[in-house]
């Protein structure tokens, strides 16, 4: 059978084009997670998956530097202007400017949820990302083809959450009915064929709709969906375990909702898991420290908890032995970077994010104005950007 | 004689196209009672696709699955007649239902949340791919319906596969769209791009970027001079667009742009202008008054012409225009520089 394949959508922080591939990004940390397991011993898991990052981070970034350019060379003639307009250019320059900050403590969450240009846009780069694999897989698929998983964290479990949904609900080729076939007589024969295939089209508005297209798992670690999602709610998602009244199929398999106990981002506004999902919705909460930065992408896969359903479902015919499912049991709480740590310096850790996240979830301050206060207090503990 | 779209023109070729690549296989399918999958099974896809698919492309889908399920149903290895059944109606109301097919026969995988177990099921749950028996003696058969399952995908996947290879086309047509209009159209400023956002819908995301966006305070640069005035001079001038439109003609997907706005300008050296303006690409004109000659009305002077352009975008052509005609001068002076003599 052809390889698995994981798609996989970062989160807030700066990302570059390699931000999944790097000695510090989740493909190694799921490598590294791998080595655990007999089965996996030796092996390279990209001859046994297909690893398929997604990068919108250059999108909001292109953005902000536009933004800082259309305000910068306007300085000359603003002294002109009126006092509110040289104030608007004046934020926009030292927004634009502090752009890399801005990104890397979580700026591109208002510019996604806010603005919904950018936000389309950044969901056509996961659709079209995501389509173009699948469209890819099943024109070579010859029995027994891959399936599909999606891991994203953090703003990425928005943005994946949004883009499934579109994808598999969208007509993307109903915009091609209205156009007609050709009307001159000595084209009968094409005539024919473009009227046939016309009308083919109009019974396949949408080829990623479900029963078309499945996804075997749905990963979403440090979920932020309930607070930022702008498509639609998880009541009435495409993005679950179960078939939705007009689908003819469940659009994923399972659904996986991954939270760590003390990661703040994700209390802001907690992500609910609908009573109806059934066996298959799936709620993980790992408590492990082995970092500082709880909410980081890298962290989340280091838990057997969360990375042995990840690797059942990118490898068919792998499962842990019981010595190892014992051994996941007994996963250490304290590790990685916190072994040698005190254990004073490890209960004043757990009490600075306990305390975020009482503030997190605060009822009296509006969500993103409490998410903006969640960030900044987790970057002050982890000392830098959040992401990762 | 119109033309036919370039899609339809796709579609057509690709519903001609030739036969599919072989996948190469490897081990790591699912084991059921212990078989992994192989391409020598009778029902693998490598040994029946002779069999359905023509059906496929001749009758459709239906047809080529109702042949499938007859022949399961005369395999002597289907000996539990329960199983049988069931996996036969559930394939049969998926056939019949005329929906989109076919994911409803991928194996179903349930991952135990204590021990890891998985469990394997076809179709709704309804028939079990762990049930082996006793001696593994439901083993052929179970492995079987797999295999079957298996090929009821394959025929879904080659029958929705072009559409899918449009679909691709049109959303990567929507995407170039957006980055034509966000990255190389009308500069919005970031109180434009909110209240323009907040105009559209989230199922707009089919037809691309709007086709309208309004214009709100919307500054650039630019010069004006006064008609008629032998000593008039040309004279710079921030420009505000209080309010306007700009339409991006269909056709032209994104490429261009044009609209009208009310106008006002600031200047040291006068008042406030008021006035309006036509804008096409980055270019803009327009007509305005001011009170130039301190008598605090507004429109009885001479009107001041102005021409403007969105910095932004102009800027960037004629710095790609000119990187453009530097790099080709440089790699020009390189080879002459390497010519033998």
């Amino acid at each position: 059978m052809a390889k698995n394949v994981l798609f996989l959508i970062h989160g807030i922080g700066r990302n570059g084009p390699d931000w999944a591939e790097g000695p510090d990004g989740p493909i190694a940390a799921l490598q590294t997670a791998s080595q655990r397991y007999v089965f996996f011993k030796g092996k390279d898991l990209r001859d046994l998956v297909d690893f398929v990052p997604i990068l919108y981070d250059d999108l909001l970034a292109q953005i902000l530097n536009q933004w800082q350019d259309m305000a910068q060379g306007l300085q000359g003639v603003a002294g002109a202007a009126p006092e509110a307009i040289r104030m608007l250019l004046d934020l926009q320059t030292k927004y634009a400017d502090d752009k890399n900050t801005i990104v890397a403590f979580g700026g591109d969450v208002p510019l996604y949820r806010g603005f919904r240009q950018f936000a389309q846009r950044v969901q056509l780069r996961v659709i079209l990302r995501i389509a173009e694999e699948v469209a890819k897989r099943y024109a070579a698929a010859a029995g027994d083809a891959p399936q599909f998983v999606v891991v994203a964290h953090s703003l990425g479990t928005t943005v994946a959450h949004d883009s499934l949904h579109l994808l598999g609900s969208v007509d993307w080729l109903s915009e091609e009915v209205v156009k007609g076939p050709c009307g001159a007589a000595q084209d009968a024969d094409e005539y024919k064929a473009a009227d046939a295939a016309l009308s083919l089209i109009r019974k396949v508005p949408n080829p990623f709709a479900p029963g078309y297209l499945a996804f075997k798992a749905v990963f979403m670690l440090s979920n932020t969906s309930e607070l930022l999602q702008s498509v639609c709610s998880p009541e009435n998602s495409l993005v679950c375990p179960i078939k939705r009244e007009d689908a003819a199929a469940p659009y994923c398999q399972s659904f996986y909702n991954v939270d760590h106990a003390l990661d703040p981002i994700s209390k802001v506004v907690p992500f609910k898991m609908p009573g109806d999902w059934g066996k298959n919705g799936k709620n993980i909460v790992v408590d492990h420290l082995y970092d500082p930065n709880v909410h980081a992408f890298v962290h989340y896969l280091q838990n057997p908890q969360v990375h042995i359903p990840l690797l059942m479902k990118l490898v068919d015919d792998f499962a842990p032995t019981t010595e190892e499912v014992t051994a996941a049991k007994n996963f250490p709480r304290f590790g990685g970077r916190l072994i040698t740590m005190a254990d004073a310096a490890k209960t004043a850790l757990v009490d600075k994010l306990q305390a975020i996240i009482a503030a997190a979830a605060a009822p009296a301050v509006d969500q993103l104005r409490r998410w903006r206060n969640t960030y900044e207090a987790l970057a002050a503990v982890t000392e830098g950007g959040v992401g990762g | 004689m119109k033309m036919r779209s370039p899609l339809t023109a796709s579609l057509i070729a690709l519903l001609c196209a030739a036969p599919l690549a072989a996948a190469t296989s490897d081990t790591h399918s699912y084991k059921v009672c212990g078989r992994a999958y192989s391409d020598q099974a009778p029902f693998a896809w490598k040994n029946v696709s002779s069999r359905y698919r023509p059906l496929l492309e001749t009758q459709g889908l239906t047809a080529a699955g109702k042949k499938l399920l007859d022949d399961l149903k005369d395999s002597p290895r289907q000996k539990d007649r329960a199983s049988l059944t069931a996996f036969v109606a559930k394939a049969t109301e998926v056939l019949d239902s005329g929906k989109p097919c076919c994911t409803q026969f991928t194996v179903l995988e349930t991952v135990d949340d204590t021990d890891y177990s998985r469990r394997l099921s076809l179709l709704d749950d309804s028939v079990s791919l762990n049930d082996c028996g006793t001696d593994n003696v439901r083993a052929e058969q179970l492995d079987e319906l797999r295999y079957v399952a298996d090929d009821f995908e394959q025929l879904g996947r080659i029958q929705v596969s072009p559409f899918q290879a449009l679909g691709v086309k049109a959303i990567q047509e929507k995407s170039d769209e957006y980055d034509r209009m966000l990255f190389h159209g009308f500069p919005e400023f970031p109180w434009e791009a909110l209240v323009n956002g907040a105009l559209m819908t989230d199922k707009d995301i089919a037809k691309g970027p709007p086709l309208d966006q309004l214009v709100l305070f919307h500054p650039s640069a630019g010069a004006e001079m006064q008609v008629g005035l032998r000593e008039s001079k040309l004279a710079a001038s921030l420009a505000v667009e209080p309010f306007g439109w700009v339409h991006y003609p269909r056709d032209s997907k994104h490429r261009t742009w044009w609209g009208v706005s009310a106008l006002t300008t600031f200047r040291n050296d006068m008042g406030l202008g008021v006035g309006a303006a036509a804008r096409y690409q980055n270019f803009m004109a327009g007509v305005l008054w001011h009170d130039s000659d301190n008598d605090k009305r507004l429109f009885n002077t001479k009107p001041f012409v102005f021409v403007g352009v969105d910095l932004y975008q102009f800027a960037g052509q004629q710095l790609r225009r000119y990187e453009t005609v530097r790099d080709r001068v440089t790699s020009t002076l390189k080879a002459d520089a390497s010519t033998p003599r």
